[in-house]
């Protein structure tokens, strides 16, 4: 992180005075543009200005007459920035510290911390694979070699990979998924065969990297947009020469690793294995990133495996000698091996051009140039071509990466993410009619941004510690109705992957080791998963993870499609925050809140330790919804308590109610 | 295992049979139903609504989903005699001239009541973008979510019952609503020997302590739900109360084939006992109860190998559940106002391949209809000697789309708005098949 921290010396800005006031610590922008600036906008107590996001969403507040609504609690601060950076709502031990601790720099702290923690990763990572269309389940031959997507996603996020570098890493990708994560980015798109469907690698460019909506301008120009069916055709003209096909020796050394490999087929293949080894080692001397030299072997690309030995000219033989010397069984796990586990590749050839489609070629309605070579173009700047035989992938991905746009669109995701609202919204529909609600504020941002040399985490922590970010939710008579500006906190509904965690975390206490300690040490996220999973299950198993660590898309009828989980066909910006009646039905009678509830140490705990039932009260509130009860609240839980000291059944009885507000299911 | 019990409301809904009136018992429910501003008389409002509101003949549809995409040569499209053929006779059928694949005794018996479209054709030979492509009527896109025809019935139609969600999926085969929201999602069920898994209490929990839960919901629900901070929130509410109404509702004894009210023993034999023949059976009993598309999936069908095996195997399931679906609605009354399709994503290889089976075809295939607005005995389209292409009258996918929306009186042509303002044709490209119509 390029953040740097200290303590309040602003004297131009003359803010000084307020935020000594509430004492609070600045994390201060890498840029100077704004530490340069005059300004006359002033904080209050309420909205002390810890950073230049204050000042610019209070100059538009006080521009429209609008007050923003008073600080949130630390309860309600703790379970969003949880909820936000982690992905999950606080573990009960975790809240009890917090809410002890008095120290001033107490939200920085947590912050930082949680910035380090790897379910940063794997929370964040799953609005890549909503945008990317990760699909971990498909086989390899439909979709994403089986994960390596999602790692990579989550590594990326994880060491924080600068943004561009993780955007160019993708746009550029050359090899196989084995070799890196990233070629993910077509894979997913070459369908059941090796074509790869070069109008969805313009879609993720222009929708993902770009923030614009060209989808219409593959059939016509754009209706309401600038875009004509040139500009998108164009940009196809980009990936013309990117191609997939099967690596026959990375394949025969898959399968030469493979624990299913008979033990007869392996003295066969024993020559072909040898020769892989070389072939590869071979290719990788040579390899140089971009552009991979045409060799006859490039003529493999549509054909499979087999396809591939016979033009080798020995993989006729090959089958014959397997089927002699193996049993039936056997014969049929080498077919499996080396017809359906192919491994892909993603390559670059030197040479070959895309022609405009012609109507019959499907969606094309006005069929304007049809058949024509189209160059390859820039659409936002079209002075910006890509000619010679280098890669047209790497050049496209040093126009995405150096224009302002692609920084602006990343920290207006950012801001989405933890606003629930962009400064431009929808985040994919930046364009003159859809101008940014705040513009001083996104260019601030912007240039944040790229000053930090594109580093996520940097304006993570510049955003969670900001007093707009710490707004109450609570809406005041003049900004009830602002729904852009962000004078209050917007409530936000939990995704799905955010309420099965939370009711992982809220119902879970692994042996020993409290959550809040297993998250300060920053445990692998397997490790803590099953520890938890664990406790509730009552047995070991493996098979009980995280959300994040669940295969998708999800089965239709399971926790995680109930709560809207995408189904990873189309991009999704935004997710489905509607609820439902299968929702509804799963938290009151289904097997996972009934079964996490039952399985909670903290009902033992609370049991064991002979709580009276106020404190068992407390205890699950704040499990659940980090906060203590209100008195009505503490009251209206006893009165249903028909006994000295708390019941099991009573205590399971809070849980489930605790469980089925409307509290628990959104973000205030 | 405890069950809510229905409060007897909600009878009259479809199969009307005079018990309105409110017992004592049922209005004691009544308070754990009035959660969250529901109160009685919106309850009893809600069943008056409850009435026909269309007169078309068609308004309810049960697709019976063969996944894996069948082989049409060995089931809807016989072709004896030929070298494509297989080892299967055909045989003929209650309707003259309509032969079928002779593991089908059932359907044939039926056939007279029944159509076929030997005809079909597409483009798309891989089974998740083809299994898209069949059930939205849009090749996948990155750009957009298309809604499953199910979600677009229902968004077009309307619900008829108030009480139970108007799509049921059985399986996990159906795509969801796609850009028109979750509100016309399908209501999915897992596994069809637990159905209604989330309609009862869970395991402890009986009336009185669910009723002591939601007392208590209601209660820590107030101070976070009274600031009104947000309308989505105060919606949030509706489905909690739409949801203990559907617990309470009698109509989800659809789910119950066994016990009072149930089905009898020789009719679950009948369709079958195995899962898809229970969810075809309880496909006809949601229809009974006002919803409006239900599917069923069976799978199996990817017979790359040893496909007669499969096919014949796959066949005694299908036969005895579609068959006596057909008698049983035509029984009822029920078969003209219900649209029954069975179909897959694509046909299989007239060529028989060196493992004995047959690989993905989408060029030329087959798909059944019946009842709802369509012809009885009838074969619309040709394939060629062979079974290879259409020889004549094509139909796409579209064209099946359009049939079915004509059939239930939607203008297919209408156009739906994304949320990003885009225009989306309830179907796309397609017609309506007039001669198919009845």
């Amino acid at each position: 992180m390029k953040t740097s921290r200290f303590p309040v010396i602003a004297p131009l800005l003359g803010w000084t005075a307020l935020v000594a006031i509430v004492g609070a610590v600045c994390v201060w922008p890498a840029s100077d543009r704004v530490a340069n600036a005059e300004s006359d906008v002033q904080g209050t107590p309420t909205f002390p200005i810890k950073n230049p996001i204050d000042k610019f969403v209070l100059l538009k507040l006080q521009s429209e007459k609008i007050d923003p609504s008073g600080p949130c609690s630390d309860e309600e601060f703790l379970r969003r920035v949880y909820l936000d950076i982690c992905g999950t709502v606080p573990p009960l031990a975790e809240v009890k510290t917090y809410l002890l601790d008095r120290s001033a720099e107490k939200r920085l702290k947590l912050v930082d911390r949680l910035l380090k923690n790897e379910r940063y990763g794997a929370h964040w990572s799953v609005m890549w694979s909503d945008l990317l269309r990760e699909h971990s389940n498909s086989r390899p031959q439909e979709g994403t070699e089986r994960g390596s997507y999602r790692d990579w996603l989550q590594d990326s996020l994880n060491k924080n990979t600068p943004y561009d570098v993780f955007c160019k890493s993708l746009v550029d990708a050359v090899g196989t998924a084995e070799e890196d994560g990233a070629v993910n980015f077509y894979l997913r798109d070459s369908g059941g065969g090796n074509n790869l469907d070069k109008i969805e690698s313009v879609n993720n460019v222009s929708t993902v990297f770009m923030g614009s909506r060209m989808a219409c301008a593959q059939c016509h120009d754009h209706p309401f947009d600038k875009w004509t069916q040139a500009d998108f055709h164009s940009l196809v003209a980009f990936f013309a020469r990117t191609t997939v096909s099967i690596d026959p020796w990375a394949t025969l050394v898959k399968v030469e690793n493979s624990k299913r490999l008979p033990a007869n087929a392996k003295t066969i293949l024993e020559p072909y294995f040898k020769e892989a080894h070389e072939k590869l080692a071979a290719e990788k001397a040579n390899f140089k990133k971009g552009v991979e030299l045409a060799d006859a072997g490039q003529g493999m690309m549509a054909m499979g495996m087999m396809d591939t030995l016979k033009l080798l000219q020995r993989g006729g033989a090959l089958f014959k000698e397997l089927e002699a010397k193996l049993t039936p069984a056997e014969t049929v796990i080498m077919t499996q091996l080396l017809l359906n586990g192919g491994v892909r590749k993603i390559s670059e050839r030197p040479m070959g051009e895309y022609r405009m489609p012609t109507e019959g070629d499907g969606q094309v309605k006005n069929g304007k140039g049809s058949g024509e070579i189209m160059e390859a173009k820039f659409a936002w700047d079209p002075s910006k071509k890509a000619a010679g035989n280098g890669s047209r992938r790497t050049v496209l991905a040093e126009y995405v990466i150096g224009s302002r746009r692609f920084a602006q669109v990343q920290v207006n995701r950012i801001w989405a993410k933890m606003f629930g609202h962009g400064i431009v919204d929808p985040i994919d529909d930046f364009r003159e009619k859809n101008p940014p609600s705040n513009s001083e504020l996104l260019e601030f941002l912007t240039d944040e941004f790229m000053t930090s040399k594109y580093d996520n985490k940097h304006m993570i922590e510049l955003i969670a510690l900001s007093s707009t970010y710490q707004r109450s939710s609570m809406p005041t008579t003049s900004n009830r109705s602002d729904t852009t500006l962000f004078s209050h906190a917007y409530i936000r509904r939990l995704t799905a992957e955010q309420t099965f965690d939370s009711l992982l975390v809220c119902t879970g206490k692994n042996n020993g080791m409290t959550e809040g300690q297993a998250y300060g040490m920053g445990m692998g996220r397997e490790a803590i998963g099953n520890k938890i999973m664990d406790a509730m299950t009552g047995q070991k198993s493996k098979s009980m993870q995280w959300a994040v660590d669940l295969p998708t898309p999800a089965q239709p009828s399971s926790f995680m499609a109930a709560f809207n989980q995408p189904d990873r066909n189309s991009t999704v910006c935004k997710r489905d925050e509607s609820g439902s009646i299968t929702q509804a039905l799963e938290m009151m009678n289904g097997d996972r809140v009934d079964g996490a509830i039952k399985a909670s140490p903290l009902i033992k705990q609370i049991l064991d330790s002979k709580l009276n039932p106020t404190q068992a009260a407390q205890e699950l509130f704040l499990s659940v919804l980090t906060r203590n009860p209100t008195q009505h609240e503490l009251s209206t839980v006893l009165y249903q308590l028909h006994a000295t000291n708390p019941t099991r059944e009573w205590i399971e009885d809070t849980y489930w109610a605790l469980l089925n507000t409307r509290e628990f299911t959104y973000v205030r | 295992m405890n069950r809510p019990m229905a409060t007897g409301i909600s009878k009259g809904v479809v199969d009307c049979d005079g018990k309105s009136g409110l017992s004592r018992r049922s209005a004691l429910k009544a308070g754990a139903i009035g959660f969250l501003g529901m109160n009685l008389v919106d309850m009893l409002r809600s069943t008056v609504l409850a009435a026909p509101n269309d007169m078309a003949q068609c308004d309810s549809v049960i697709l019976l989903w063969l996944a894996g995409g069948p082989s049409h040569i060995d089931t809807w499209d016989p072709k004896p005699g030929q070298s494509t053929g297989g080892p299967f006779k055909a045989i003929n059928t209650s309707a003259t001239g309509i032969q079928l694949s002779e593991h089908m005794p059932n359907v044939a018996r039926n056939m007279k009541y029944c159509s076929l479209i030997r005809s079909m054709s597409s483009k798309e030979g891989a089974h998740e973008r083809a299994t898209y492509e069949m059930h939205t009527g849009y090749k996948p896109l990155a750009s957009i979510g298309h809604p499953s025809i199910g979600s677009l019935v229902v968004q077009q139609k309307g619900k008829k019952n108030p009480e139970i969600p108007a799509y049921v999926s059985v399986g996990n085969a159906s795509f969801g609503a796609g850009f028109l929201g979750s509100q016309f999602a399908p209501f999915y069920i897992g596994d069809i020997n637990n159905p209604d898994r989330n309609l009862v209490f869970p395991k402890g929990v009986d009336d009185a302590r669910f009723k002591r839960r939601v007392d208590m919901l209601k209660e820590v629900d107030k101070e976070f739900s009274h600031q009104d901070r947000d309308n989505t929130v105060k919606e949030y509410a509706n489905y909690y109360r739409d949801a203990i109404k559907m617990m309470y509702s009698s109509s989800v004894d659809a789910f119950n084939l066994k016990g009072a009210g149930g089905e009898k023993p020789e009719t679950i034999k009948a369709y079958g006992d195995n899962n898809f023949g229970r969810s075809v059976l309880m496909a006809r009993r949601l229809v009974e109860r006002g919803v409006r598309f239900v599917e069923c999936s069976l799978g199996g069908w990817d017979n790359h190998q040893k496909c007669f095996d499969a096919v014949e195997k796959n066949l005694n399931t299908l036969d005895p559940a579609l068959g006596n679906l057909i008698e049983d609605l035509n029984a009822r009354g029920l078969l003209k106002r219900t649209m029954v399709v069975c179909t897959g994503e694509f046909g299989r290889t007239p060529k028989i391949n060196a493992n004995d089976g047959r690989d993905h075809y989408p060029r030329c295939f087959s798909t059944f209809v019946a009842g709802g607005g369509i012809k009885q005995g009838f074969v619309y389209g040709k394939s060629n000697e062979t079974g290879a292409e259409p020889k004549e009258n094509p139909v796409t996918i579209g064209d099946l789309h359009g049939t079915i929306f004509e059939a239930l009186g939607v203008d297919y042509t209408k156009e739906n708005q994304t949320p990003q303002g885009r225009p989306i044709r309830v179907v796309d490209k397609g017609k309506a098949i007039k001669d198919l119509l009845a």
